[in-house]
This record gives structure tokens, C-alpha cells and sequence, in this order.
């Protein structure tokens, strides 16, 4: 049996990759017209208005060891350095729209934009 | 296949998985491909092994570039690569084995192969930080698909070549056993005694 290289079962799959991939990232991104920033880093998390805030500022985590500094502005915020040896975070660069987020694995902290509050698991807004 | 050309074959393309990861990681991706994200070329090497022998080398591969990541970038990279490779070496072997007639093409079982990694990759990282970490599927679905398509392109490229050297071992594996055996295709087995090199011979 000689395998093809491509089929028309393949286009197929493309096709449904992409179109479910758009229609997750789209359902991601809705939601509300703010911008919340949830901050996970071991067992806690934090909860950023971004639309409140009035002046940049660098907020500093350890997490299992390894520090994170994160920069907020208004409408973003951003991994601005870690201790890390991988900085995937880092090159994540600036996270400005609901559903996008940032991960940096040897700290196990996450950072995920959402449109509302109700949007991430967390009651408490600070 | 005799176990010998298995553990040759696979130890062979073992080896060429960790040389072609060595030699991504070499590739500066910082513009082009989203963070934490690679081409995955080790995997025509793991995917030969699926189509060719099975799940047993597949995962064999996939376990010794986990052993390689433990050793030269540590522990979380060691995981994350034994999560993807292992599933994607159990999804590639399976689909080779149930679609015989090929309805899928070399790019369809390498898109399928890279998003089971990817997808192993994702729900790791969901257990290790947060469920929140999903919201990088659909960047991962998606270049999941390109790189899918780049191994597949290149997996039909090596294909005849690789096949060579699999008949090659296989054919100095059954020497061992006497030379004149390999033109007539007869099987035989040395009884005690029995000279290596001249068969039909006593050692002695």
C-alpha cells in the first residue's frame, strides 16, 4: 500500500482544526467589555482590573522559587522578567485582549486576560 | 522482524530524534512561531517508528528524548516531552495501524500525531498551573497543523531512504545466521555446534 502525502481526508481535518480553533478563541475573547487580569501562582491568584489602573506599576511573585516580575498599565500587562531558565512567559510579550494568556511553567504561574470578572473562578476583585 | 533489527532500528532513530531536536532548538523561532512552541522535526523519526515496527519503539523513542530533555534543559522539560510523545506515539501507531487503506494521507497522521502532543502538552501544563492555561488550545491547535504538515512533507521525503536502511538491517540480521540462506530465502536454525560462518559445518 502506498501512502498518499495528501487526501481529501486531511483538507477535511485542516479545515475542522481551524474552524474549531477560531470558534474557541472567538468564545474566549467575548464575554464583557472590561479587561481582568487573573494571576495564578501556586495555590493563590489575583484578580487586576486593567481599566483601573492609573499608573504602570511592576508587581513582584515568588512562585516555587523563582521570581516573576509583572508589569500592569492600563489596558495591559505583561511578564517583564523571570528567574526562570526557559522565558517563554517572557516572550509572551504583551497580553492586551480577553482570552490571551501567559504561562511560565518552572514557576507554575499563569496570567489570563478575561472581559469580566465573572469571567475567571475567582470571587474577590482587588 | 527479528528483535535485533528492532532494537538496532529503533536505537538508530533514536538517536536521530535527539540530533534533529538538538538541532531545532538551534532555530530561532522568536517571531515567526507563537512562545513554547517548536517544528517538532524529532518526530519523523518517532513516526517511521509507528508506521514501521509499532508502539513499542514509538514509545521507546519518545521515552529516550525524555530521558535527553531530563538531562540537558531538567525535570519539567523532561515531563512535558514524555506527556506529548507519548500520547502522539500512541495516536500515530494506532492510526497507522487502523487505516491500512490509506485514507489518510502521510500530512493527516502527522497533523493528528502533532495536536495529540500538543494537546498532552496542554492538559500537563492545565494539572502543573491552572485550568486557565487553556486558553493557549487554539494557538497550539493551529500550529499544531503546521508543524503537522512540515513532518509530514519531510517524513514522505526521507521515506524510501529510511526504508533502505531498515531492509539493510534486516538483511545483515539474518546473516549472522549464514550467507547462503539469504538467497534462497530459506530459514534455518544452527543446531549446537554448528559453524557461524559455514553452515552445515561443526565448530569443531
Amino acid at each position: 500500500m502506498k501512502r498518499r502525502l495528501v487526501t481529501v481526508t486531511d483538507v477535511v481535518l485542516v479545515l475542522a482544526v481551524a474552524v474549531a480553533a477560531i470558534a474557541a478563541a472567538a468564545a474566549a475573547a467575548s464575554g464583557g467589555d472590561g479587561l481582568f487580569a487573573e494571576v495564578t501562582w501556586e495555590d493563590r491568584s489575583r484578580v487586576i482590573d486593567l481599566m483601573a489602573v492609573d499608573e504602570e506599576y511592576d508587581m513582584e511573585i515568588v512562585s516555587c522559587g523563582i521570581r516573576v516580575v509583572l508589569t500592569v498599565d492600563r489596558g495591559s500587562i505583561r511578564v517583564k522578567s523571570s528567574e526562570c531558565p526557559d522565558g517563554v512567559c517572557v516572550s509572551a510579550g504583551e497580553l492586551t485582549r480577553p482570552g490571551q494568556c501567559a504561562v511560565c511553567m518552572p514557576a507554575r504561574l499563569t496570567v489570563r486576560l478575561y472581559g469580566s470578572a465573572a469571567g475567571s473562578e475567582v470571587d474577590a476583585v482587588l | 522482524m527479528k528483535k535485533t533489527s528492532i532494537v538496532t532500528l529503533t536505537g538508530l532513530l533514536s538517536a536521530a530524534a535527539i540530533v534533529l531536536s538538538a538541532l531545532e532548538s538551534a532555530i530561532p523561532t522568536e517571531g515567526l512561531l507563537p512562545p513554547g512552541v517548536k517544528l517538532g522535526l524529532s518526530n519523523i523519526a518517532t513516526m517511521f517508528a509507528a508506521f514501521s515496527m509499532g508502539l513499542p519503539s514509538a514509545a521507546a523513542i519518545a521515552a529516550v528524548k525524555g530521558v535527553f530533555a531530563l538531562l540537558t534543559r531538567g525535570g519539567m522539560a523532561c515531563l512535558l516531552s514524555l506527556c506529548g510523545g507519548c500520547l502522539s506515539a500512541l495516536a500515530v501507531s494506532l492510526l497507522a495501524r487502523a487505516d491500512r487503506k490509506g485514507r489518510l494521507g502521510f500530512t493527516g497522521i502527522s497533523i493528528l500525531g502533532a495536536l495529540s502532543h500538543n494537546a498532552g502538552q496542554l492538559v500537563a501544563v492545565m494539572l502543573i498551573t491552572s485550568p486557565a492555561a487553556a486558553a493557549y488550545g487554539p494557538v497550539l491547535a493551529v500550529s499544531a497543523v503546521v508543524s503537522g504538515t512540515v513532518t509530514g512533507v519531510l517524513l514522505k521525503a526521507v521515506w524510501p531512504y529510511m526504508k533502505r536502511i531498515e531492509t539493510g538491517i534486516r538483511t545483515a540480521a539474518r546473516r549472522k545466521t549464514g550467507p547462503a540462506h539469504i538467497d534462497k530465502g530459506e530459514k534455518h536454525d544452527r543446531k549446537a555446534g554448528e559453524s557461524r560462518t559455514r553452515p552445515g559445518r561443526s565448530e569443531t
